[in-house]
């Protein structure tokens, strides 16, 4: 039971990673109606940011968390001013191959920046574990659920009461209505695509003390993330952070129980197993939000 | 009150609008008239700013609003309808006419994540208003429900009640009454009247049903091809010799 629970456990914590990524991928999804394939890109900059930052200041962790966070949403900002803002209007498959195309820039530029090996960063819980009688929990796991957790009451509060949480809501539901209630759409967007870069920080931030930083660490993340956000119904934040969390504990229970008595990797792609059962049996995902379009 | 000097715009080869000026006077109700192609939408669209003028000048009173940004219209005191329905579909009756007094926040991001002090004054505020606007446009009964379930003539009369919270000196209408059936038509007719006369709106609309128009409008403008046809009363408009020969091709 021991082993269940330590499992299940890492497997949330692997799940809130996903579904922080998932979660970026829903606010672009929701705003712009293109799914942003950069998305897992943005984590491992924002994990090569927490790396850089927590060296320029001597190991200051938190400090390094707030630069990194700081960061991410000036570049995701400027991704929309520079870039997404010239293809309003264009075909939502054109913008999508950019966002393609932007995770290789990425990837590439990171390369050359930081270069190819993993790069680790100390934090303040590095290698503390938890211990109550035979169960061992690696403090950074629990980190990684609370520090989601957090984040996801933020967004909460942030999306029922302040004024811009509201506006991105309504430009996501409408552009045109939005404008004609004096909403600034283009203003809002580059904020939900800041908000999105932010949220990939965070994922970075905490992932790096697990995983190391280098420049293919989103790539992989970017993909199972993209089929949380599908199983969780591709509209909802929570249904993203769900299917997220639906994804790691499945991976880590298939990795422990299946693997060893089929001598087979089944957990490197349980997520996708996951997604063809949901897509069969439920194909809104699990939480419906997406409205049909009336034609 | 409101000037429309020149305004010409063009599609590709295809001149929607083509050197059109005329004048809105406060408290009007002035309809615009024209066949289908004849560019009245693409008017209320330089209006809303969606569309940019090649050419011309827009004012509302002092503003020249010809290059103002699409966001700030609603600023100034302008509203807008659609012809076939621009709601939050996922949002409730009530929650649509919230968003709508979006510009008439006064607050900051932590007292609204809070909700102390000017804050809740200010839903309480807002609340107010949208709940005259519910009693206004007879919407008790829809109060909760979601917008995308309603059926079409309720959908119409609550985006009129988003754009009346909007609190606009001027309401743009674009066929208002295209979609509802006579007995919606003739309720209306009463409530443009209303808004024109209890609140003191003026109001420019696209509309093609003449009885709509010979009951509420105060002038009437026909336009083809872009171009100003005439300007009148309703019944001048209506026997006008261009305007039958556009509508009728004799």
């Amino acid at each position: 039971m021991d082993t269940f629970i330590q499992l299940f456990l890492s497997g949330i914590s692997a799940g809130c990673v996903y579904g922080l990524v998932a979660m970026g991928f829903v606010l672009i999804y929701k705003s712009t109606e293109v799914v942003n394939f950069s998305q897992g890109d943005l984590v491992m900059l924002g994990a090569f940011f927490a790396v850089t930052f927590s060296q320029w200041l001597n190991g200051n962790y938190w400090l390094a968390v707030v630069f990194t966070v700081m960061a991410m949403a000036c570049l995701g900002y400027g991704v929309e001013r520079i870039l997404f803002r010239r293809l309003m209007g264009e075909p939502p498959f054109s913008v999508l191959m950019v966002t393609i195309g932007l995770g290789f820039v990425l990837r590439a530029v990171a390369g050359m920046i930081w270069g190819h090996d993993p790069q680790s960063m100390s934090t303040p819980y590095s290698d503390a574990r938890l211990a109550w009688g035979d169960f061992l929990l690696p403090v950074r796991d629990l980190v990684v659920i609370f520090g989601t957790l957090i984040l996801s009451v933020i967004l909460f509060i942030f999306f029922k009461s302040s004024r811009i949480g509201l506006t991105m809501q309504a430009v996501s539901q409408n552009q045109f209505a939005a404008y004609c209630v004096g909403i600034p759409v283009k203003r809002v967007l580059a904020l939900t695509w800041a908000l999105s870069a932010t949220i990939a920080g965070v994922a970075g931030i905490l992932l790096v003390p697990i995983k190391s930083a280098y420049p293919q660490l989103g790539l992989l993340l970017g993909i199972k993330a993209f089929a949380a956000a599908i199983v969780g119904g591709f509209g909802s934040l929570p249904g993203a952070l769900m299917g997220g969390l639906l994804i790691g504990v499945l991976e880590e229970m298939t990795k422990f129980y299946i693997d060893p008595v089929l001598e087979f990797g089944v957990s490197e792609f349980s997520a996708y197993i996951l997604l063809l059962v949901i897509l069969l049996i439920r194909p809104q995902g699990l939480i419906t939000s997406m409205q049909r379009k009336k034609v | 009150m409101l000037i429309a000097d020149n305004l010409t715009c063009s599609f590709g080869g295809v001149k929607a609008v083509d050197q059109l000026s005329f004048v809105v006077n406060h408290g009007d109700i002035f309809s615009i008239i024209g066949p289908n192609g004849a560019g009245k939408t693409t008017v209320l669209n330089l209006f809303s700013r969606f569309y940019n003028a090649d050419k011309g000048e827009i004012w509302l009173e002092d503003d020249n609003i010809t290059k103002i940004s699409a966001s700030a219209v609603a600023k100034k005191g302008i509203a807008r309808t659609f012809q076939n329905v621009e709601l939050f579909e996922r949002e409730t009756v009530l929650q649509n006419l919230l968003i709508a007094q979006h510009i008439h926040r006064t607050t900051n991001l932590v007292t609204e994540c809070l909700f102390v002090g000017l804050a809740r004054r200010q839903e309480i505020r807002f609340r107010e208003t949208a709940e005259h606007v519910i009693d206004l446009l007879h919407l008790e009964q829809y109060r909760d429900a979601v917008t995308g379930s309603l059926p079409f003539g309720v959908r119409k009369l609550v985006e009129i009640g988003r754009a009346l919270c909007l609190r606009p000196r001027l309401l743009l209408m674009d066929e208002p009454s295209s979609g509802l059936n006579p007995e919606e038509t003739e309720d209306l007719g009463h409530w443009i009247e209303d808004i024109n006369q209890d609140l003191d709106v003026t109001i420019v609309m696209v509309e093609h049903d003449m009885s709509l128009i010979g009951r509420v409008a105060s002038r009437v403008l026909a336009m083809a091809d872009g171009r100003l046809l005439t300007i009148g009363t309703p019944k001048e408009v209506e026997n006008h010799p261009e305007v039958i020969e556009a509508y009728l091709g004799c």
